[in-house]
């Protein structure tokens, strides 16, 4: 349940506004003392934060929103600012660390529509990868969820790149992250391509990438993600390697040993038929399906084709 | 004197931002990027038959913001790896730009068959990469737009000392200018951030024992250009093949029987590029609303 | 007979050499008579270029064959002293010359 704390007469300035906002699965806390709300934020703190210029009266605007922004924990609480036009063209941005603004009298449709807006962002923002900005856990998690609770069959597919950490280790950082771009944008590209529709390209971290595709692209996407790779490779690996077929790196116990060059290896699980409710069955089952795909040599996708 | 001339030009070329293509190439890819149905595939078979969209896709991709400074060396890599919108982009912004008066249908067609050469040869020697040695010979004359487009009074000039002395286009280029296209489409290859693979090919592609690193690459560019220069297919007034490097000649290694059937395979491919660049002029004319050619 | 683009192809043409794919595989057999719809089939197979009976494309720069031999010879001018250029001339002179036959 998303908690919305409206600090603030003027805000839901028609019984409707708080209704529809209701409606959507939110639950509204309002106040109109400054106290009182500032007490709420550091004990209780909200999902998201509304209130209005003026709202504490004379001087007093930033502390509510001082307030939030020091609550660690969700310093990355959006606000929202209500207020007049007349007001706009005096507020310093940079002294109002807010995330939105709305003019007032704010219809019901505009505030729902700008608390919507500011989670998505929230979770857009927050939540990417930083390397490659793709959507990282949290959204890889609600997207695997979403995809069960359609009901319709689709593909969540799990990429890992082999022998990436002894790729690493010889060829520095800098080299890996460009490989983990390339995969990125690899991923990106031919799902956008072949299967946009009800898709989703998600990055874990590291080398491990999510992507969800309708059940009747599964073969073509991962059949041409693992060619594009395949000639793309060649460019992020030194000619003696190439040529030597293998490069020699450390086991985990210091063994030297001889490492395949770069592949993928594709775990896919399919949700048709119902078989899961919840996301972590999913990953428990890419799990398994993973580690066969990788024993094989060279770049694979296996698709998990068992009923329970 | 020589100096200040030489380096003004050095610092005009060096600031070149892009390059104009074939009015004919942009109205055909406009209209397959306006189709749902185009693939990357198709849109990258046509790019591939361009040598200035294929340079600003290899400089796209290898920009920092992409994230693989100087790595990518073919065409085909940098069409994947950049994906349908972005290419889509690219397109759309060509399309913008002052489309040059006469159609250089010449050095298209040059550039393309170098391209086709390179590739027969690369294949032919078993070389690993003979796509990226494609991608090579297909822009290796990128240098010449550059001149064109920075320095259109010294391109006459040049233009003309060729028609009239007879001399090849790299002699007026050094007289006039005190450079020469190859040494400016390495420049621009690297300001480019393009990899190695492809600046040392294209900076060497008159005389590859410069070549330090891509010697093979760099030889079998210089080659390409000239036995496409052989078939007929030059730039301008300047018929003339130019001679070949022997030292390069020699790291090719090319008995006779090999170069028989090269030839046998670059005449069978050279089709392919004649068909195209009929309808491309007829893409032209049609865009310009004159009628096609009989 | 003459080789021309499959653009240039024309209804009433009959192939002189067979209409092959990559792989060697025969599409079309010498003697066909093209028809529209036979064109139009080849050129979505992807075929780039025909030989066909007589002379049918008039191409106004098309060189006769003295000409041809030597536009050639006036090109590999300059590299008289480089064999290896000198035997590739000869052989694209003799290409030239048995592209001319009938």
């Amino acid at each position: 349940m998303q908690r919305i704390l409206v600090a603030g007469d003027t805000i839901l300035h028609t019984p409707a506004s708080k209704l529809i906002i209701e409606a959507m699965g939110y639950q509204i806390i309002t106040s109109s003392r400054l106290q009182d709300a500032v007490s709420l934020i550091l004990e209780d703190p909200p999902d998201l934060l509304i209130t209005e210029k003026g709202f504490a009266g004379g001087g007093h605007d930033l502390d509510l929103i001082t307030a939030a922004k020091a609550c660690l924990q969700k310093a990355n609480i959006p606000i929202l600012l209500a207020l007049n036009d007349s007001e706009l063209s005096g507020v310093d941005w940079d002294l109002f660390p807010v995330d939105d603004f709305m003019i007032k009298p704010v219809l019901p449709e505009v505030l729902l529509a700008r608390i919507e807006l500011a989670q998505s962002r929230l979770i857009r923002v927050f939540d990417n990868n930083p390397l490659s900005r793709l959507p990282g856990n949290t959204s890889i998690l609600r997207a695997i969820q979403k995809t069960i609770d359609s009901e319709e069959p689709h593909g969540v597919c799990y990429i890992d790149i082999d022998n990436f950490k002894p790729y690493n280790d010889r060829y520095g950082f800098s080299r890996g992250d460009e490989v983990l771009l390339m995969v990125a944008r690899l991923t990106v590209n031919v799902v956008e391509e072949n299967a946009r529709n009800g898709s989703f390209v998600g990055h874990v971290g590291g080398d491990d990438f999510v992507f969800i595709v309708r059940e009747e692209h599964i073969d073509t996407v991962c059949q041409r993600l693992i060619a594009n790779f395949e000639r793309v490779k060649n460019m992020f690996l030194s000619p003696e390697d190439i040529a030597a077929g293998c490069f020699i790196g450390e086991d985990r116990q210091g063994n030297r040993t001889e490492f395949e060059l770069l592949s993928l290896s594709v775990a896919v699980v399919t949700t048709a038929g119902n078989k899961y409710k919840h996301y972590g069955e999913i990953s428990a089952t890419a799990s398994q399906i993973k580690h066969y795909t990788k024993s094989l040599p060279g770049s694979n996708y296996v698709i998990d084709r068992r009923n329970p | 004197m020589e100096t200040d001339k030489k380096e003004y030009f050095r610092k005009t070329l060096r600031e070149i931002k892009n390059l104009p293509t074939l009015p004919g190439i942009v109205t055909k890819l406009t209209k397959m990027a306006e189709d749902p149905d185009t693939t990357t595939e198709q849109m990258g078979k046509v790019i591939s038959k361009d040598h200035i969209l294929a340079a600003k896709l290899l400089r796209l991709v290898n920009s920092a913001f992409y994230g693989f400074p100087q790595r990518i060396s073919s065409l085909n890599s940098a069409i994947i790896l950049l994906g349908f919108n972005v290419i889509k982009s690219l397109i759309i912004s060509a399309s913008i730009f002052e489309i040059m008066e006469d159609q250089d249908v010449e050095l298209w067609e040059h550039s393309l068959g170098c391209a086709v050469v390179c590739s027969v040869v690369a294949k032919r020697l078993g070389l690993s990469d003979p796509e990226e040695i494609s991608t090579a010979g297909l822009i290796h004359d990128i240098g010449k737009v550059a001149i064109k487009m920075e320095l259109p009074q010294e391109y006459e000039e040049i233009n003309r000392m060729v028609q009239e002395e007879h001399v090849s286009r790299f002699t007026a280029e050094r007289k006039i200018l005190g450079l020469d296209h190859a040494e400016v489409g390495g420049w621009l290859a690297k300001r480019w951030n393009l990899p190695n693979k492809l600046i040392e090919p294209i900076s060497c592609h008159h005389d590859p024992r410069l070549a330090k690193n891509e010697q093979l690459s760099s030889a079998v560019v210089h080659f390409g250009n000239i036995v496409i220069r052989g078939m007929g297919y030059c730039h301008g007034d300047d018929i003339w093949v130019p001679p070949m490097s022997q030292r390069a000649y020699r790291l090719l290694d090319l008995s006779a029987v090999d170069i028989d059937e090269i030839l046998d395979e670059i005449e069978d491919k050279l089709w392919d590029v004649k068909g195209f660049s009929l309808e491309i002029q007829s893409e032209q004319n049609a865009a310009s609303g004159e009628d096609c050619p009989p | 007979m003459q080789q021309i683009l499959i653009a240039q192809a024309d209804e009433g043409m009959t192939l002189a050499k067979d209409v092959e794919t990559e792989e060697g595989r025969v599409l079309c057999g010498k003697g066909t008579t093209l028809s529209t719809c036979l064109i139009d089939r080849l050129r979505k197979m992807e075929v780039t270029h025909l030989t066909v009976e007589g002379h049918p494309v008039q191409d106004e720069n098309e060189k006769t064959l003295p000409e041809e031999l030597q536009a050639i010879e006036e090109r590999f001018k300059r590299v008289k002293h480089i064999p290896p250029l000198m035997h590739i001339k000869k052989r694209l002179q003799e290409r030239a010359v048995a592209a001319r036959k009938e």
